[in-house]
């Protein structure tokens, strides 16, 4: 080994490094376990806060956030510390993130995820683990059939969403459909529930197909969709497919020819930018509607608008409800949300009246019960908003996941 | 004698650190043993493989399969994922050998995609972009390995495990010949070798190895998932190999656990730690070209002198 010596620091400047890096990290080790004895209820936020859909976890964090500023930071009258951290919408990176949230931060409940296989990852663990788990985001209609004590789901289910949009779609004249759907679980899940319903109350499903995720050209489709000429396409795309698609779909001629029908995130406050017009008229169902009339939204929207220009968004009032959700559960056990099988039951015992409406939980899946809001496009002053045409009251889990 | 002190820490290290150091520390020794394997192809055969995360998946879901779909015992499950991924590699091998360079790299990586694709698109058996998760984890004469400590010391056991079966291949004549092949194809060729065949012997062996990190990667997280074969996978076992210093062996280990361990606490500080690794990985390849394990071996060794 006699290459040139390029970088040789001397010993001691070494030494002394390491020193002052361990004296860091101790610190730090002691300021956890000083606050690990009094003090604050720590809540890690589990989410995807980088990548195409960090979007999403950005909006839920403000929604936590904006709770938190309405109520002076406390919660069940104790002061509250978020931990966030970014699961890169990796499963693997997921679960280090929640071992270090659960085993070093010792949280007293986890927050998220947002991706369904990252909720997947996490089942395994938080079985063990026993830690409060309230799932806000990941939507796969199988993750409640786990049915574990320690674990709620927030928000919205696959199949609570598009189940009754079949129905609905079937009862108010449209007579056949072809269902579209990005090619992952979620979509599977999708278009499955929305079928079953819109042929159970006698509609006809012309064709499915499931484009790849990522699609950016969907001309083969919608030709594919003109020489069906079905009543109405069903679609499921989320973030910018979800732009394409719709756009396309205007740009193709289609566009009051088949009436354009979708999941929440097909027609959504953040695929409005992307679509622009194209999206006006469109219907989709949700558990959420930004223009909803009640004293509750409207209180959310006049917070929020501190922080934001835009509408609070679907994830925007899950991260809002969700700590309302803790809030209520914490001060319902006194504080105490150290017992965490205390504090589970109190969390199945919500019952609020939340921006998005009345939300529940199931007592055997622990889904959440709640409205499902038909919803339509309009053009409003140069925004693009959705409003409620219809209702569908307290829509609770799919039935197969029920022991 | 520097490896001795660290095998005490590492038995101790369950019981100095809490539950999360000992899960982090299962953790890198579980990469620790992929990278290993990928050092035997790169360090010592000169063969850069970007498709290793291949056999490291097919290990685990040969793992998580065997064990949902066939009811088999994870301690056969872990047999089955070590023959499995050195039947992958045997196939992919038998193509990938005959070739060399950035063909060799390009195959190896076409490869690993095929099998992340088929990972994603076969829902029946592989469940998906979603994954397979809630399988629980083995148990051994009573000792369920859902308590960490025994979990982390299977796992040091297995490291120990292959990294002394690794060196005795590499210490071996077959080891011998693979260091010429890196050195120089031709002469060995002239010398009467059967390169093809060395070079494909490597290569099953090393995806043994890896598949076997990958069993234990599914018995550790309960879960396995197509990310476990994508080629940013790939990438992070090169990043460790590198990092910790081509053909040591023990430096990709080493590499395997600073990589980690970086990468977890960075990354709860800041959402752009990727470039704060690419640089730190930039500084290593610059000013350590040996590696992590290289830049130990001579400070020690110069303090030794002085």
């Amino acid at each position: 080994m006699s290459k040139t010596k390029i970088f040789a620091p001397s010993r001691r400047a070494v030494l002394q490094g390491t020193a002052a890096a361990t004296a860091l990290s101790f610190d730090a080790t002691l300021a956890r376990v000083f606050a690990q004895t009094s003090g604050p209820i720590k809540i890690g936020v589990l989410n995807t806060f980088t990548k195409s859909v960090g979007l999403f976890g950005e909006t839920t964090w403000r929604g936590i956030e904006t709770y938190l500023e309405e109520h002076g930071n406390k919660i069940g009258g104790r002061s509250v510390e978020l931990i966030k951290e970014d699961d890169e919408f990796n499963p693997q990176v997921g679960l280090q993130k929640l071992r270090k949230l659960v085993e070093s931060d010792k949280v007293h409940v986890v927050l998220g995820p947002l991706g369904s296989h990252i909720a997947t990852a996490m089942i395994g663990y938080m079985k063990q683990s026993g830690t409060p788990w309230i799932v806000t985001g990941a939507g796969s209609t199988a993750l409640t059939k786990e049915r574990m004590p320690n674990m709620y789901r927030a928000t919205l289910s696959n199949w609570q969403v598009a189940n009754p949009m079949g129905t609905w779609e079937a009862k108010n004249g449209i007579k056949d459909v072809v269902v579209i759907a990005s090619d992952f679980l979620a979509g599977h899940d999708v278009a499955e529930a929305f079928a079953e319903a819109f042929e159970k109350n006698g509609g006809k499903i012309a064709k499915q197909v499931f484009p790849p995720v990522g699609t950016n050209d969907f001309s083969a489709y919608i030709t594919d969709l003109r020489s069906i000429n079905p009543g109405a396409v069903y679609g499921f795309f989320a973030g910018s497919e979800a732009g394409r698609f719709v756009k396309q779909f205007q740009q193709f001629g289609l566009k009051g020819k088949v009436k354009l029908t979708g999941f929440q995130s097909m027609l959504d406050s953040d695929t409005f930018p992307l679509q622009g017009s194209s999206a006006v008229g469109g219907l989709s169902s949700s558990i959420y509607c930004e223009t909803l009339d009640t004293p509750e939204n409207k209180n959310l929207i006049a917070r929020y608008a501190s922080k934001s220009k835009d509408l609070p968004g679907i994830f925007t009032e899950s991260g809002y409800t969700v700590m309302r959700i803790i809030d209520d559960a914490v001060k319902s056990v006194g504080g105490n949300i150290e017992n965490a099988a205390d504090f589970c039951k109190a969390i199945g015992k919500t019952n609020i009246v939340a921006p998005r409406g009345p939300v529940r939980f199931d007592p055997d899946t622990h889904q959440a019960i709640q409205n499902v809001y038909i919803r339509e496009v309009h053009e409003e002053g140069g925004k693009f908003v959705n409003k409620v045409i219809d209702v569908v009251k307290e829509v609770g889990d799919y039935p197969g996941n029920k022991a | 004698m520097g490896e001795f002190v660290f095998f005490l820490l590492a038995l101790a290290w369950p019981f100095l650190a809490g539950s999360y150091g000992t899960g982090l520390i299962t953790e890198a020794l579980i990469f620790a043993i992929a990278a290993m394997s990928l050092d035997l192809l790169m360090g010592y055969s000169g063969l850069v493989s970007f498709g290793h995360a291949a056999f490291f998946g097919v290990g685990a879901y040969a793992l998580a399969l065997s064990g949902m779909k066939l009811g088999l015992n994870p301690w056969l499950g872990i047999l089955v994922a070590v023959m499995t991924s050195a039947l992958a590699a045997l196939i992919i091998g038998y193509f990938c050998v005959r070739v060399s360079g950035v063909a060799f790299i390009m195959l190896t990586l076409a490869f690993a995609q095929l099998l992340y694709s088929a990972a994603v698109k076969w829902r029946g058996i592989t469940g998906g972009s979603d994954g397979i998760g809630g399988f629980d984890r083995p148990q051994i004469a009573g000792l369920s390995l859902n308590d960490p400590i025994y979990m982390y010391f299977a796992c040091l056991l297995g490291f120990v495990l292959s990294l002394w079966l690794l060196r005795r291949i590499i210490n071996s004549q077959f080891g011998h010949a693979l260091v010429g092949l890196r050195e120089n194809e031709t002469r060995m060729r002239a010398l009467g070798f059967s390169t093809d065949r060395l070079k494909l012997c490597a290569f099953v062996l090393s995806g043994a190895f890896a598949g076997f990190a990958g069993a234990l990667y599914a018995i550790y997280n309960s879960f396995i998932s197509p990310d476990a074969l994508s080629f940013a996978q790939s990438g992070m076992f090169l990043l460790m190999v590198v990092l910790g210093g081509v053909g040591s062996l023990l430096g990709p280990a080493i590499g395997a656990a600073i990589f980690l361990l970086m990468k977890q606490f960075v990354s709860s500080h800041t959402e752009h730690w990727l470039a704060i690794v690419g640089i730190i990985f930039v500084c290593c390849v610059m000013f350590f070209r040996s590696g992590v394990y290289g830049f130990l071996k001579q400070w020690l060794e110069r303090g030794a002198r002085t």
